[in-house]
């Protein structure tokens, strides 16, 4: 892979900066953590300190679980861009989120012991964002408009918000409870005990995606283009929403759903790093994404004091400003 | 302010300033019925005041403590007016629970006609009616249709106040329906909360009922609150449950924090200001509540359910054998616990002062389970 200087220079600089805001972020926050806490915490664990607690049981989950959500979205939503040859894909856009939503509310309202179990809410999101990620392709097949396929992800979420709100309806009190707090989107829903489970999912998930960088660079050129050139275009589409159904429907099942990150970071890297290099776009996607949901988390801790904002919430304030500027931009 | 004037005025011309306890004479449109003096000692949120021939009604927005709205509710038929209302009230549809709640323990499920959902209610009586087609559920809070209320031949609309005009409130006006709001929920005293139930006696024509009721659960409130005095021990309490990341916890000055003092607790926000609730993160309240005595009303009825909620539960102290709560019968509690907030008190002394307590079982709360 020939990579430019200035890519060299860029991915450098987010490789540096990346640890320091995971540090800002273990050490921002209403309550004050020095840093020998937080090695006693990682090091040298002692339940009966509070401050360690809290370093070991939310600051350390909460910081991991905003770089796989930031980095596994923005690769996501570059994957989906790709596949589509739409700078406005993405998973939360096209509908993947909602199905991975709609499995989840499933797993959750039935109250079934294993759908409701870490793994069963998992294996339930990733089955749903693989279902819905495969009614996109169809539908790509028979629709050409990039702007109609858009249409068809927002009714798929319109469809399903109806579908949840039939089940909530019929639900318990309690499992209506459960659902409506997962589906205010957290990074807070995770202890250190379920962080293993999860960055073992992400890794592999990372993993398969890098296998993918090829394909994702004929592709640019146009599915025609790509299957001259040997690419089994079939097995490749498959594969790509297998990948972004995995690390959608992990950051799903566990943070709830997270608005305008894989929709907003991809496109922000290629403005910035110019380049179609797919091997590149990855590992910045991965990088810029785990710190843009940083720097958002470190804000809302900030803010703590003042008002409390879900992360959801917040991504939003600042992903849609960006979506519309991109809208605006493709309209001139 | 015009139309508190008009009323105002329309009272005074109409009844006069005569004593309130007369029997009135019997003619074609008035109801001859004994107006009892209501005095009303706890609850901030309303007044009712007896005039001849009923009762005048002030409803107080609990935000600036001024009338919000003022009705005349009258056994006198021959009076009518926008904010007159003719007693006793045989059709009332209770959108709160406790509204349907109070109707039962006044032995009033019969003029019962409508309540917003049939999963929410605890009554046996009340479900039995619903299955019978005699009450019609509303459905949708957001927006109750208009068909289903005109469905239920309902004259008056008991709802929570949330400070925002009822849906379809000109319409059902004009219909003669009168959409009411309910305060109780802001009340900030217990006995405030249970004092609403002379509101729902003075429609029901259940006076006397509502205040032997009231009385007994005041006197039987103020016995145990003196009781739990003779302790020197008090527990630490926290409570509250997490929604999106915030933690949401009664002020010091409400209703819940109210009554973990009465039961001879200490409240770990206490202090706080507000009669309703406050908000923090979850590490303040892991830092202010990791070694408190007793966690209270999670939300969930079992620790596994907490901890899909919020996984870090497990690092607080009370999270093993210390934790109650009343949802494994939200219903009963929503129900039942504002007119008889002397049987939660009771609970909570046993759960926080057993050496005490006379009680065999607790009536709303239990030990979350696994």
């Amino acid at each position: 892979m020939i990579v430019s200087t200035r890519h060299k220079w860029l991915l450098l600089g987010i490789v540096i900066l990346l640890p320091i805001l995971a540090w800002i972020h273990l050490t921002a926050g209403i309550i004050s953590i020095e840093s020998g806490t937080i090695f006693d915490a990682i090091f040298s664990y002692d339940d009966n300190n509070t401050l360690q607690v809290i370093t070991r049981e939310i600051r350390i989950p909460r910081m991991t679980m905003a770089i796989i959500a930031g980095a596994g979205l923005s690769i996501a939503g570059l994957l989906m861009q790709t596949l589509f040859n739409n700078p406005l894909a993405g998973p939360y856009v096209l509908g993947i989120n909602s199905g991975a939503s709609l499995f989840v509310a499933f797993s959750i309202m039935t109250g079934i012991p294993f759908l409701t179990s870490d793994l069963g809410i998992v294996t339930n999101a990733l089955i749903g964002a693989f279902i819905f990620g495969l009614i996109i392709v169809l539908f790509s097949e028979l629709i050409r408009s990039q702007i109609s396929l858009l249409l068809v992800g927002l009714m798929l979420g319109s469809f399903t918000s109806a579908i949840v709100s039939m089940l909530q309806t019929v639900s318990g009190a309690e499992e209506l409870k459960v659902f409506t707090l997962w589906a205010l989107g957290s990074l807070m829903r995770v202890d250190s005990a379920q962080l293993p489970l999860i960055v073992l999912i992400f890794l592999i998930g990372l993993a398969m995606t890098f296998l993918l960088v090829k394909p994702l660079n004929v592709l640019v050129m146009g599915q025609k283009q790509a299957q001259l050139m040997g690419i089994h275009y079939r097995r490749v589409r498959i594969l790509i929403i297998f990948v972004t159904a995995l690390l959608t429907g992990l950051i799903t099942a566990f943070c709830g759903p997270i608005a305008f990150v894989g929709l907003a970071v991809p496109n922000l890297l290629k403005l910035l790093m110019k380049t179609q290099n797919h091997g590149v776009l990855l590992i910045a996607a991965a990088l810029f994404g785990a710190a843009f949901v940083l720097v958002c988390d470190i804000i809302i801790q900030l803010l703590e004091n003042s008002f409390m904002v879900p992360i959801n919430v917040f991504t939003s304030i600042i992903g849609a400003p960006i979506v519309v500027l991109l809208v605006l931009r493709r309209l001139r | 302010m015009t139309r508190l004037l008009m009323v105002s005025l329309i009272t005074l011309i109409l009844f006069g300033c005569s004593d309130s306890t007369e029997t009135i004479s019997n003619n074609n449109n008035v109801i001859e019925v004994e107006i009892e003096p209501i005095s009303i000692d706890f609850a901030e949120n309303f007044t009712l005041t007896s005039i001849e021939n009923g009762y005048e009604l002030e409803l107080i927005d609990p935000n600036t403590q001024k009338t919000e709205e003022h009705f005349v509710l009258t056994y006198d038929h021959s009076v009518s007016g926008e904010n007159v209302i003719h007693l006793p009230i045989k059709n009332i549809a209770c959108l709160s629970q406790t509204s349907v709640g109070m109707l039962s323990i006044l032995s009033a499920t019969d003029y019962l006609t409508g309540i917003s959902n049939i999963n929410y209610v605890y009554s046996d009586d009340v479900k039995q009616k619903f299955e019978n087609n005699e009450i019609v559920e509303f459905g949708d809070e957001t927006n109750y249709p208009l068909e289903k209320i005109i469905q239920s031949n309902s004259e008056m609309i008991l709802y929570s106040g949330f400070g925002k005009n009822f849906p379809h409130e000109q319409k059902l006006l004009q219909l003669d329906i009168h959409p009411i709001p309910i305060y109780d929920w802001r009340e900030a005293h217990p006995l405030g909360k249970a004092e609403w139930i002379k509101f729902i006696g003075v429609l029901t024509g259940k006076v006397e009922e509502a205040n032997d009721f009231f009385n007994e659960v005041k006197n039987n409130y103020i016995d145990l609150s003196q009781q739990v005095l003779t302790s020197d021990y008090s527990p630490v309490v926290f409570s509250g449950n997490i929604l999106g990341d915030i933690w949401y916890a009664p002020a010091g000055g409400s209703y819940m924090a109210m009554l973990f003092t009465d039961a001879g607790a200490t409240y770990s926000y206490r202090f706080t200001k507000g009669t309703g609730s406050i908000e923090k993160s979850l590490e303040s309240v892991l830092v202010d509540n990791r070694t408190a005595d007793f966690g209270l009303n999670p939300g969930v009825p079992s620790k596994s359910k907490l901890l899909e909620l919020v996984p870090q539960a497990k690092n607080f102290d009370a999270f093993e054998g210390k934790t109650y709560c009343y949802t494994h019968d939200s219903n009963k509690f929503w129900e039942r616990s504002a007119a008889e907030p002397n049987l939660v008190l009771s609970d909570l002394i046993h759960i926080f002062h057993p050496e005490i307590s006379e009680k065999d079982t607790l009536d709303f709360y239990q030990l979350i389970g696994e």
